[in-house]
């Protein structure tokens, strides 16, 4: 489900602090992170080294993040790319997303959200195939056949509540927050003033402890939701 | 107002009061967290429960600037990726899906209403959602147990009309003038959560894209947005 291990990252990042934060933060979850503080340094260690993954912020002294991705799709560099952006604004993804990134993620983000978005480009460009059958303490999710069993009864869900289900599975012990659970479920970029993951959540926690069982989706409040 | 007031104090006035609620919003989030985080570094606090109330403000700042930004932007026409044919009845479909729940948990009906045949408009997907998740936000806001949201998009005449309507708490004549105004919230709003930026980034949606929105009311009854969204004479339905 994870491709972390032993994965090799390079962050393109002149802010310390974030550098500090993304770095440690995914030497935490079992990649290891090189990092570049600029433009040119980035460009000089991708040709010199291999490396599994790049994130690249945008504004960078010297060379842009934008001119680095453009300088390595065009010597043929197929490296997954997620730009960071602090400005949110549809036109940069675009941008970043025209020129040959394949994701883009807005500061702040929490750490979970980049790993989960990490794994996703490396699950599509390794084409290791996502695992079929998942188990998490007494619920089963089939993926194949999109049921679901909890205690070895099916749980009758709707086509969206599997989604979500599916998606807090995939990520099982991580908080996901409710940004990326609107993107990956509902592919809805903004966040509602409304609570609609939270009503969602409360619809699918009912289904799954119909016959009693513990709760398996916890809120962490701030933060987002973790399935454990 | 003060009696022989002129247009350029009111307006400064204005820009005052505006300011005023800006930094208030501000202040307050920024205020949680720099109290817990004094709270944590005296160890005086639970870490936990602190840590969570300071990622709370910081993510109601976030909204706050977010929201700011998207409303001026939208003004400016800034950001002007090229517009694209975008499937509206597809926006309805994954909105409706989203706030279905809400329905339910809140006990509200929620109808939508589409034609058979997609309706297809030019602009920017993300405008159009925003537009009609902000007027579901207030209509699901605003509407108690047992009440009724309706969600409806047709074409009419060269343009594309989208409606939201429930049978909620109704707007007071005296302040649907001010709806759209940045932080403006009416009395019976305040009682409720809430930043008054919702309406006012949808009116910039919908100036933006040329449209116009009208809104009737009846306190105690219900409201009903209206918005008009032109269609190029090629994408007209018969």
């Amino acid at each position: 489900m994870l491709y972390n291990r032993h994965m090799n990252a390079i962050l393109v990042e002149d802010d310390r602090e974030n550098q500090s934060f993304v770095s440690n933060g995914l030497k935490g979850q079992g990649f290891k992170c090189a990092i570049a503080p600029d433009g040119e340094s980035g460009w000089q260690k991708m040709l010199a080294e291999s490396f599994d993954v790049a994130i690249v912020d945008i504004r960078l002294p010297g060379m842009s993040g934008f001119e680095l991705i453009r300088r390595l799709r065009e010597v043929g560099n197929r490296i997954p790319i997620i730009v960071l952006s602090a400005l949110d604004q549809p036109g940069d993804k675009i941008c970043g997303l025209n020129i040959g990134a394949d994701d883009y993620l807005a500061k702040p983000f929490a750490l979970n959200e980049l790993v989960a978005r990490i794994n996703a480009l490396l699950r599509r460009t390794t084409g290791k195939p996502a695992e079929e059958r998942i188990v998490i303490r007494d619920l089963v999710v089939d993926t194949a056949a999109r049921k679901v069993f909890r205690n070895g009864t099916d749980v009758n869900l709707t086509p969206r509540e599997y989604c979500l289900l599916e998606y807090l599975v995939r990520n099982a012990r991580r908080t996901v927050t409710v940004k990326m659970i609107l993107q990956e479920v509902w592919k809805y970029d903004s966040t509602p003033l409304t609570k609609v993951v939270e009503a969602r959540m409360c619809l699918l926690r009912k289904k799954l402890r119909q016959g009693g069982e513990d709760e398996l989706i916890h809120t962490v409040r701030g933060f987002g939701y973790v399935l454990r | 107002m003060c009696s022989g007031d002129n247009p350029r104090e009111r307006q400064a006035r204005e820009l005052q009061d505006l300011t005023l609620s800006v930094l208030h919003d501000l202040r307050t989030s920024l205020s949680h967290i720099r109290h817990n985080a004094e709270l944590v570094h005296e160890g005086k606090a639970d870490v936990k429960s602190s840590m969570e109330t300071i990622a709370e403000s910081c993510d109601a700042l976030l909204d706050f600037i977010g929201i700011n930004s998207e409303i001026s932007a939208t003004y400016a026409g800034a950001d002007e990726t090229p517009a694209e044919n975008v499937n509206l009845s597809a926006v309805v479909g994954v909105l409706s899906d989203m706030y279905s729940s809400v329905a339910e948990v809140k006990r509200i009906s929620f109808v939508v209403s589409l034609p058979k045949k997609p309706i297809f408009l030019t602009g920017h997907k993300h405008k159009f959602q925003r537009l009609i998740a902000n007027l579901l936000d207030n209509a699901f806001k605003f509407t108690p147990e047992g009440g009724n949201v309706k969600l409806s998009a047709a074409i009419a005449s060269r343009s594309v009309v989208i409606s939201v309507s429930d049978t909620g708490c109704g707007i007071p004549k005296g302040d649907r003038e001010r709806i759209y105004e940045r932080f403006y919230r009416s009395a019976s709003a305040k009682k409720t959560s809430g930043n008054g930026l919702g309406l006012s980034l949808v009116h910039a949606i919908v100036t933006s894209c040329r449209g116009d929105i009208s809104c009737t009311s009846k306190p105690g009854h219900g409201t009903t947005f209206t918005v008009h969204l032109p269609v190029p004479p090629c994408a007209d339905d018969d």
